[in-house]
């Protein structure tokens, strides 16, 4: 009986020695906290996703992709640089064949090219199922609950920002599953045709990583430095557009203007509107993945004539470092955000946007609909690849459990962002004293509104701090704002093309001096909200 | 270069662990299973817990199928493990057992792993109320 326990000792030993030094290898090799998050999506997608049997039918469209297998061979050998050239392809619908080309797509992200599910690109006839779009991005969703990309555009298309078409799909290859994917128009000249919001095509410009030529990645480029920066997209009529993105460019380069010559110039060019909701939308979003260098699009109205910026791969949640309230992403946002009406007018919007999103709910009804929709898919999805780590080689396949993690992580930091973010619009830590002047002592960040009833037909003429300010009038009363003075932060660099900067609020100390004194009817509201402050 | 060997680095281990996993999968369950199964002899008829010579075949199913799972092919492979295994449960101890377990290792080889817990379960209450001389 001895010798029988001592043979089994000896049996595990064998065992239990071997595996143990093939961890300490691996630890050696990785680090061992990168170890153990690659063995752990590993062990978690072995044996948690093999507990969701038949998950029923799919909520999602089901993208069916027939490809020669030798095709997907050559695009497939030596990735990220063989994966261009285009290859005949079928999509199938409804049992019709639909004749398309196909490549893969993304260079700079591995998670596109690496692991078993590779983003691709299908180019499509005109009458297609997927008509009126001609050109579709399929991509491997970034993040473990892959819809983080597609929410963040929904919000964006609902704060009234340009938002390129996006859906989430289940994407079968060759008949085997490919799984979960979103599908994302690449903007081209027909942006606002198909929208039917021109009749032809527009100009559009796509502000990106360079092309690639060789086998390398080439140096990045600041955008806003030269017009050739920006490549243009479709067929239309350059002629006049180049000429203004050159004049835009010219305007974001000179540092010598004004704020308001700069911002009657800038208005000539760029729609205020469009850029004030986008940026808004930024902000809502909680993202910096549009910079001075990719991640950007300009579209000429031909409404307006203006240019405008489509939001495009604005992940939610993927916040710049210190949540700034003005974040500066590119050289336009460093002199957009500096102009005081355009600054309260995205803060408006991005008010609008919390009361309606997050204050009325709709925007976690839109989640949980979400959920609903894609739940039998990601059960199904037994090829989920992302990056398990920090690192960007690390694409490998992860598990339900993480997906399940990251909804919840995702709701949660959603709802505490936009607290913050709410409170913070709508924060009044302001001190008055009213005297024969008025004395603003302001903490918070939110510029405010002055409004008394009007007795006298001209405008009078307030003082504020250094300043003459001419009030406007509105509904039987005038009304003026005081902005807020922006500074950067110590050790910034003050310059349009600086990466990753953002303004912060001066507190503001300020004598306001009334032609006939106080008004005994003055009221005192956050200029954001609209909220009167007692 | 650094990069390419850390990427095949880290897809090794993701793989080892994904192997060892299943392995681990298959080797608890078939202890339950070997636990059961000398429940029901004498004290002096009972064997060691683990078939090993099953475990290893089951587990070479296993891994074969996770490689081979879609169309006509695993249904084959099954065929065939079913078969070996049958031919090779003819002696030894845990004759009865082979069968059972080579299909409880296509389960987690197709990664049906709800299907491979709801059949270990089964073969254990099986095992736990039936006669071990019957077997």
């Amino acid at each position: 009986m001895r010798r029988r326990k001592r043979g089994i000792g000896k049996g595990w030993l064998l065992v239990a020695v071997p595996l143990l030094l093939s961890f300490i290898v691996f630890a050696v090799l990785l680090g061992p906290r990168r170890m153990v998050m690659i063995a752990a999506s590993s062990f978690l997608s072995t044996t948690v996703d093999g507990l969701a049997e038949d998950p029923g039918p799919h909520g999602l469209r089901v993208l069916d992709v027939r490809i020669d297998p030798a095709y997907l061979d050559t695009l497939g050998a030596d990735l990220p640089w063989s994966g261009g050239t285009k290859y005949p392809a079928t999509l199938m619908q409804d049992g019709i064949e639909h004749p398309v080309e196909f490549r893969y797509r993304g260079m700079y992200s591995a998670s596109h090219f690496l692991g078993g599910k590779r983003s691709f690109r299908l180019y499509l006839k005109k009458k297609s199922p997927l008509a009126p779009y001609r050109k579709l991005n399929v991509i491997n969703p970034k993040s473990f609950n892959m819809v983080n990309n597609h929410l963040g555009m929904w919000i964006a298309g609902r704060m009234g920002a340009p938002v390129p078409y996006n859906e989430m799909v289940f994407v079968r290859i060759n008949g085997e599953d490919h799984g979960v994917m979103e599908m994302y128009e690449q903007i081209d000249g027909d942006f606002e045709r198909i929208r039917g919001l021109a009749e032809n095509d527009v100009p559009v410009y796509k502000g990106d990583y360079p092309p690639i030529v060789d086998r390398g990645l080439p140096e990045k480029r600041t955008l806003w430095r030269s017009a050739d920066n920006w490549e243009f997209e479709g067929k239309a009529d350059r002629t006049l557009s180049d000429a203004k993105l050159r004049a835009l460019v010219d305007v974001i380069d000179d540092s010598t203007l004004t704020i308001p010559a700069r911002r009657d110039t800038l208005a000539q060019l760029i729609d205020v509107d469009a850029y004030a909701r986008y940026l808004a939308a930024m902000l809502v979003v909680n993202t910096k993945h549009m910079d001075q260098y990719h991640n950007q699009w300009l579209v000429m109205s031909e409404r307006t004539g203006k240019f405008q910026p489509v939001f495009w791969d604005g992940l939610l949640m993927f916040p710049p470092e210190g949540e700034p309230l003005y974040f500066i992403n590119d050289a336009l946002a460093h002199w957009f955000l500096r102009i005081p009406e355009w600054r309260l007018l995205r803060d408006r919007y991005a008010y609008a946007a919390m009361r309606d999103l997050h204050h009325s709910g709709a925007f976690m009804q839109e989640y949980d609909r979400t959920i609903e929709r894609i739940r039998p898919s990601v059960l199904a999805d037994r090829n989920k690849y992302g990056h398990v780590t920090l690192y960007p080689a690390d694409v490998h396949r992860f598990s339900l459990a993480h997906t399940i993690s990251s909804f919840a992580g995702m709701r949660a930091t959603v709802n505490a962002y936009w607290d913050r973010l709410s409170k913070r619009l709508a924060a009044n830590a302001v001190l008055v004293e009213r005297d024969a002047q008025l004395h603003l002592n302001v903490t918070s960040e939110a510029p405010l509104r002055l409004t008394w009833p009007a007795t006298e037909v001209d405008p009078p003429m307030i003082v504020a701090g250094a300043d003459t300010l001419y009030p406007e009038a509105l509904h039987g009363s005038w009304t003026v704002v005081l902005h807020r003075e922006l500074g950067l932060p110590e050790g910034s660099w003050d310059r349009p093309f600086a990466n990753w900067q953002h303004y912060l609020v001066m507190p503001m100390d300020l004598d306001v001096r009334f032609p006939l004194g106080v008004p005994r009817q003055l009221v005192i509201t956050n200029a954001i909200t609209d909220e009167p402050i007692r | 270069m650094r990069s390419e060997a850390e990427r095949w680095t880290g897809a090794l281990l993701h793989g080892w662990v994904e192997v060892l996993t299943l392995f681990g999968m298959l080797l608890v369950a078939l202890a339950l299973i070997g636990w059961c199964w000398n429940r029901g002899l004498r004290s002096t008829d009972r064997r060691g817990l683990m078939p090993w010579r099953l475990l290893l075949t089951a587990y070479a199913l296993v891994l074969v199928l996770r490689y081979f799972h879609e169309g006509v092919l695993p249904s084959i492979i099954i065929a065939v493990g079913v078969v070996i295994a049958g031919l090779l449960g003819r002696s030894g101890p845990h004759r009865g057992l082979w069968v059972p377990v080579m299909l409880l290792a296509a389960l987690l080889g197709l990664g049906l792993n709800l299907s491979f817990l709801v059949l270990t379960v089964l073969i254990m209450l099986v095992l736990l109320f039936s006669a071990g001389r019957g077997r």
